[in-house]
């Protein structure tokens, strides 16, 4: 089982280097990461210097960059028949899944290692708290495992690159969007409590718990079993388009 | 070694394939035909577990595909029509990754490895990525991707599809060599490979198979002296 996921994960990982296409989205994202966190805030304005910013606006950079990087991770296995010549393969499709999820995943921790750049200019510059920025990137790669696992789930409905990032981009933007609270708020009008529990359970809500503080276990239990749920879930799609 | 029991399969509204029951040797060469829209490409994603059959059962090595489809594809090895190859991969490394999903140890890999390579006439491109090579060079890359895990059930959709003359002969002989020790199934629309390879035919049409013989006894059911003529005539009835 774990040679077979480690075989599909080398060959996914592998494919961002051989398709160029890391070397396309990691300037561009130290680039806008590098613009919000300097240009678009009042950075040089606030009383005190920290990457705050930075760490807010890092689910709205991955909610375009994730599914980009997913839209052709299923989408090319369709259009070049290698999905026929995998599942021929003496392989579970969830250990498939898994394998692309972790390559994804890393991709994207790859390009939150190369932000440490902006992170090691400000700490040259300036003195910061470095464990509080060490906490948030893991907690950031964390949030970001949990967009990949549902933006591939999104493109594995899909047959071609660009259903499978608007898919993508749709389901990351409900996800990071949707606020429980305010839904349950309108089944639920006199229960405050209930809003409250639901709101509790919003994506974005567990995210900025996250990065206020230290990394708690509710949300990293939370981030986790999202991940799981959607990998397993991109597994029985897949077994679903058997039929 | 593969047993096909009533085998049905619905895409949509469609019967695809239709109360299909055969079974193969464990040795020799069969060619699947029909003439377009027959169900040949269904029933080989049926047999190699891509599909989900609505009603029936294929055994492969005594293992139901249904039930126990790891099993059952453990020895199998299946080339899709037009592809099946990762195009960002060197052909070393798409290999490898075929023999790496199929457990074999590098040294199988290693030793087995000049064997194909000079068969299939891909020494010198070995290191090339696929993307930069050509459809000729491109099927008989997917070829040796399936035939490096030495498989003992090999499935082929249109194996000599864009291979020149010479390339085609030698795969021939080459197919021939390997289903001495391995099944092998072949959907082809060339008769010409028919003709060279095949001991037995399974002829679809509408999804039932009309025929299963010998190329002899398909000519003598159809009353022609080609395999070519035979098909027209018996996928006219």
């Amino acid at each position: 089982m774990i040679h077979d996921i480690l075989t599909c994960y080398y060959k996914d990982f592998k494919f961002y280097f051989a398709s160029r296409i890391i070397y396309l989205l990691l300037p561009v994202y130290i680039m806008m990461a590098a613009a919000f966190t300097f240009w678009g805030t009042d950075f040089y304005t606030a009383s005190s210097i920290s990457m705050e910013q930075f760490f807010k606006l890092q689910p709205l950079l991955f909610i375009i960059i994730i599914p980009a990087l997913t839209m052709r991770s299923i989408a090319d296995e369709y259009r070049s028949r290698t999905l026929e010549v995998i599942i021929s393969q003496p392989i579970a499709r969830q250990t498939f899944i898994l394998g692309k999820f972790l390559a994804v995943w890393s991709v994207c921790g790859i390009l939150l290692l190369a932000s440490c750049i902006i992170w090691a200019t400000l700490a040259y510059l300036l003195t910061l708290d470095n464990f509080w920025i060490f906490c948030n990137y893991i907690s950031s790669f964390i949030m970001c495992g949990t967009l990949c696992a549902i933006s591939l789930l999104a493109a594995t409905f899909f047959n071609h690159a660009l259903g499978a990032f608007a898919a993508g981009l749709g389901a990351c933007f409900l996800l990071n969007n949707v606020n429980l609270g305010w839904i349950a708020g309108l089944f639920t009008s006199r229960s405050l409590l209930a809003s409250k529990i639901a709101g509790s359970f919003s994506f974005s809500h567990q995210y900025d718990n996250m990065i206020s503080g230290q990394i708690g276990v509710s949300a990293v239990l939370y981030f986790f079993s999202l991940m799981v749920a959607f990998v397993w879930l991109s597994g029985a799609v897949l077994d679903y388009k058997r039929r | 070694m593969l047993k096909v029991t009533n085998l049905c399969k619905k895409l949509g509204d469609r019967d695809i394939i239709n109360d299909i029951s055969f079974s193969l040797n464990s040795r020799g060469i069969t060619a699947l035909l029909g003439p377009n829209g027959a169900g040949k490409t269904t029933l080989m994603r049926l047999l190699t577990g891509y599909y989900e059959a609505d009603k029936g059962t294929i055994s492969i090595f005594g293992h139901d595909i249904a039930s126990q489809r790891r099993a059952a594809v453990a020895d199998l090895s299946y080339v899709p029509e037009n592809g099946g190859i990762y195009q960002e991969m060197t052909i070393l490394e798409y290999l490898k990754f075929m023999s790496d999903i199929k457990h074999i140890s590098s040294a199988n890999f290693f030793q087995r490895l000049p064997q194909i390579l000079s068969k299939l006439e891909l020494t010198e491109v070995l290191h090339q990525k696929c993307e930069n090579l050509s459809k000729g060079f491109s099927r008989r890359v997917a070829i040796a991707g399936a035939l490096i895990t030495q498989p003992k059930f090999l499935i082929l959709d249109e194996p000599c599809e864009g291979l020149d003359v010479r390339q085609k002969i030698n795969l021939r002989a080459f197919l021939k060599e390997c289903s001495r020790t391995c099944a092998i199934l072949i959907s082809t629309h060339i008769m010409e490979d028919v003709e060279a390879l095949a001991e037995r035919i399974l002829l679809l049409t509408e999804g039932r198979l009309i025929c299963d013989a010998t190329p002899r006894e398909l000519k003598n059911k159809a009353h022609q002296f080609s395999i070519e003529d035979s098909f027209f005539t018996l996928t006219q009835r």
